[in-house]
């Protein structure tokens, strides 16, 4: 989750021993290539929208605060989840989420935290440390988007101060629970906000994190609507190069990223909370969201939250147009993997403690699909650019 | 695996392209200079160039079963997990992600790629690779550096929350002005430091500093599989062949071994080993405690202040999580060299030779067995005799680490280097990174190099750049 560069390897040698004029004509590029722009749009839109309903209900929430509006903000939280992790394929793919200077990912969906620099953390003797830059008074003498903003990274990487995960942080709070215990998430409470110490400034933190959440998701809408920067300069790259960097993107992510890191590390370590949503618990939600976005542009298609369906020509035909027996091969095997990933078992936490074989399961078909379809693409002449 | 196959591709491409073509007449560079890390040498010259595994990784690593799912994890997954290890930060003690708690109480960053970038060089600032090594005139128990009694063996510049930082350093460069034999001008910048905001007493007034930046960790694991009697057999410590070039040994302290070992890696050949500058760094540079090093990083009133704050575990480092990374550093490839056939680059390497530097930056090493098949045997080009020089007062930092002395470093490998830039964005080199660019490296050359570095002043325009085309070809 940590920024990502894109390799520019040079496989030209491939290309100078190749005679001019082999390349088969494809005609699916195109719309592929534009297919896959309008589901980033969509997709990056819906996880605005739902970012910005959670915004307005935590100012709401900020006002007048009661337990069961502060159970909703839980759901909202999710609401916007649910369409970010669909996002997710789109990293290392030379898109504005990791790329350049101006890169948002560290600042979207960075992991792991330390987060008592966000707030108090249990102190492992029944209490709470008075830790982090909400119970820091002298050094944060107010709390505002600059100072969220200037202190992220501060001292180091996993000194993060915004994002999903330290929103998430925010309204579930740390997960204490043994593995037995069957309600697995964090328990933090709505008076942390009313009567706790240092309340008025946690409600403070909330505002400004979810303000800068919503700040960043417009940056990829941005970027990504029709007339965006972004957008134009992908428009106007080769589509050779365009279809490169997407797939390259999505067997990075179903290789390095999710697989390995994000699955097999956590089966390995075997800690408890070593998943990317520890406080909300909602890992495996988080894998089978990801995956279904690998999907969407396999398939290209995206159902919006507002149930509009979009549905073009995907990357998969593309394949298909010049390899039909590998294309359906990366199509079963990709089907193989989602329906993998559907047999996760929640909570994670627990699941990689007591029985891991569904998620290893899972991230075997997902690294199998991957390799495939790098197989397949070198294979038509794709340059995969994929870092380790 | 496909994944790091990339660069293997476009060898063999290479290669079945030059057998289609074949030069007619013989060039005066041998084909395999290339092949900088022997077979296993990657040739994506691109962002990632320091980031991938030595080819060959074939094998399975281990067979674990889940109930009724069994598990492959092959060598090249493996590595994955090296990767994954040097690359996430961890997080302070009491935090939800315990396998990867315990940072602090002083650290000086939170991962190992704050300080080598995409496994590369780091930058001269305390933010982005360099640290302050200190010590005291003397010896500790086996006769490595002796501590400074308030900071220990190295100034932490941040800490975790509620403790405040060891300190910091301000740096200030002079310019010092020079001219080549032709009248051409250049520039060095010399690096002063101050400690500031020193939160723990005062520093000794006997103080000694080293400042070090992360150097690119690629390789290593061919520098380690090189038999110790091949290092030896440069040695000349008292320069015998009168060519004003000795080369010593280090010896330092093995903790495994609980001996004294030869010294392979760190500016001043001051690590024996790998395992133990992993667990060094995890212990010196992040506050995190292995096995090897089951103690806190804490020195003077420290000790009382913060000698009870919660850990993250004993140790907080697990073993396996050292053997991953043990294995990634072990099996990152060495970049291939480019252009090894232009006219310029063939020239520099002749003056590479003429002038000596190859005396020190000794081009050609073989490794011997190795537990990883990939690095056993390899003919390989790494610029080094991982052996200490003393390189004049200009570059001495006044500090002795085991044997070498203030004024001595270890040859740095030059391998890869001319790639810093692309996968770094930066050109400083040295230890200290005062360097801008590889002509002001050379510069600062002086001791037993100093007769390089005057032929070097001597050299034509034109030469001095097919020299810098040469280390740039690296
Ligand atoms: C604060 C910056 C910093 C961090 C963090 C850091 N290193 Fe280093 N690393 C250095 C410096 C500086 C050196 C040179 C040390 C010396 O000369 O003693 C070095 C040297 C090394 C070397 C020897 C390289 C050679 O060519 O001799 C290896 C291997 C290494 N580090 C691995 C790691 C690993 C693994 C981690 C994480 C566990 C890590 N480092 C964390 C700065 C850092
Ligand atoms: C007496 C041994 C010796 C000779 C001769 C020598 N070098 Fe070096 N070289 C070193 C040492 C030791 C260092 C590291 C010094 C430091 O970091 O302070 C170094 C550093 C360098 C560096 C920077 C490497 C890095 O990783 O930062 C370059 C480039 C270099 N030398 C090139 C040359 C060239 C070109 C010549 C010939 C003109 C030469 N050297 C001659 C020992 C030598």
């Amino acid at each position: 989750m940590k920024k990502v560069f894109l390799v520019t390897i040079i496989v030209l040698a491939l290309f100078s021993c190749k005679k001019k004029g082999e390349k088969i004509p494809v005609t699916s590029e195109k719309p592929a290539i534009t297919n896959y722009a309008e589901i980033a749009y969509a997709s990056y839109t819906d996880a605005y929208n739902e970012a910005v309903k959670l915004q307005n209900s935590i100012n709401d929430f900020c006002n007048a605060p009661t337990e069961s509006k502060f159970a909703n903000l839980k759901v909202l939280y999710v609401n916007t989840r649910i369409p970010y992790e669909q996002t997710e394929p789109f990293r290392s793919a030379n898109g504005p989420i990791d790329t350049g200077d101006d890169a948002v990912e560290g600042l979207l969906n960075g992991w792991p935290l330390s987060e008592n620099f966000v707030d108090y953390v249990s102190d492992g003797k029944g209490g709470d440390t008075l830790s982090g830059i909400i119970n820091d008074t002298i050094r944060f003498p107010s709390i505002t988007k600059e100072v969220l903003l200037s202190n992220h990274e501060s001292g180091g990487e996993s000194n993060l101060t915004l994002g999903y995960h330290v929103i998430e942080f925010l309204l579930w709070g740390q997960d204490l629970n043994p593995v037995s215990a069957p309600n697995s998430s964090g328990q933090r409470k709505y008076t942390d906000y009313t009567t706790k110490a240092n309340f008025e400034r946690r409600k403070s933190y909330l505002k400004a994190a979810a303000e800068i959440l919503v700040d960043n998701l417009a940056y990829l809408v941005d970027q990504w609507k029709p007339t965006g920067a972004y957008r134009l300069t992908f428009t106007a790259a080769s589509d050779a190069s365009n279809l490169s960097n997407a797939l390259s993107g999505i067997a990075w992510f179903c290789a390095g990223e999710l697989p390995t890191e994000r699955m097999y590390k956590a089966v390995e370590t075997g800690d408890q909370e070593e998943e990317h949503s520890c406080f909300s618990d909602l890992t495996d939600q988080d894998i089978k969201l990801s995956m279904k976005g690998v999907n969407n542009l396999m398939n290209g298609t995206y159902t919006k939250v507002n149930g509009e369906k979009i549905s073009g020509i995907g990357l998969l035909t593309v394949l298909q147009e010049r390899d039909a027996t590998g294309a359906n091969e990366v199509l079963t095997l990709l089907n193989t993997a989602l329906a993998d990933c559907e047999k996760i078992k929640a909570p994670f936490d627990q699941t990689i403690l007591n029985d891991p074989s569904s998620v290893v399961k899972a991230k075997n078909s997902i690294f199998n699909f991957s390799t495939k379809l790098q197989t397949v693409c070198a294979g038509v002449g794709i340059t995969m650019n994929i870092p380790e | 695996m496909i994944k790091n196959s990339i660069g293997w591709l476009a060898l063999l491409v290479l290669v079945c392209c030059k057998h289609n073509s074949p030069k007619d007449t013989p060039l005066p560079y041998n084909e395999a200079e290339k092949y900088s890390g022997g077979t296993s040498t990657t040739f994506d010259i691109g962002e990632q160039a320091f980031n991938h595994a030595v080819g060959g990784l074939g094998g399975i690593y281990k067979i674990k079963n889940y109930g009724s799912v069994s598990d492959t994890v092959t060598f090249a997954e493996y590595f994955k997990l090296g990767n994954s290890d040097f690359r996430m930060p961890w997080v302070s003690a009491g935090n939800t992600t315990t396998a990867r708690d315990g940072l602090g109480p002083f650290l000086n960053a939170t991962n190992c790629s704050a300080c080598h970038s995409d496994d590369g060089r780091g930058k001269p600032d305390l933010q982005n690779g360099l640290l302050f090594r200190l010590s005291i005139p003397g010896t500790d128990a086996h006769g490595g550096p002796k501590p400074e009694p308030n900071y220990g063996g190295q100034l932490s510049n941040f800490a975790v929350f509620g403790v405040p930082a060891e300190g910091d350093v301000s740096i200030l460069y002079e310019e010092i002005k020079g001219m080549f034999a032709d009248g051409e001008t250049y520039s060095l910048r010399k690096p002063k430091y101050e400690f500031v905001g020193m939160n723990y007493g005062a520093l000794s007034s006997e103080v000694l500093f080293s400042p070090r930046v992360g150097p690119q960790v690629y390789g290593l694991g061919l520098l380690e599989a090189i038999p110790e009697s091949e290092i030896l057999k440069y040695t000349d410590e008292f320069d015998t062949d009168k060519d004003s070039i000795s080369g010593k040994a280090n010896y330092v302290w093995d903790q495994a071994k609980q001996t004294n070992s030869l010294g392979r890696f760190g500016w001043k050949a001051n690590q024996p080993n790998l395992k133990q500058q992993i667990a060094g760094a995890f212990l010196g540079d992040m506050g995190l405690t292995t096995s090897l090093n089951p103690e806190e990083n804490l020195s003077g009133n420290q000790v009382s202040l913060y000698g009870n704050l919660p850990t993250g575990g004993k140790p907080e480092v697990s073993d396996s999580i050292i053997e991953e990374l043990l294995f990634y550093q072990r099996c990152l490839a060495v970049p291939g060299r480019r252009n090894i056939d232009k006219a310029e680059v063939i020239q520099g390497k002749q003056l590479f030779i003429s002038l000596n530097c190859n005396k020190c930056h000794v081009e050609k090493q073989m490794t011997g067995a190795s537990t990883i098949s990939a690095l056993a045997n390899q003919t390989i080009y790494p610029y080094t005799d991982l052996l200490l020089h003393d390189m004049g007062n200009e570059l001495a930092d006044q500090r002795p680490d085991f044997l070498a002395t203030g004024n001595e470093w270890r040859t740095p490998p030059l391998w890869g280097i001319g790639l810093i830039k692309t996968v770094n964005k930066h050109t400083f080199l040295l230890h200290d990174g005062r360097a801008r660019d590889f002509k002001e490296a050379i510069l600062w050359h002086g001791g037993e190099a100093e007769p390089s570095k005057n032929k070097f002043l001597k050299l034509s325009k034109t030469e001095r750049d097919q020299l810098i085309q040469f280390l740039e070809s690296m």
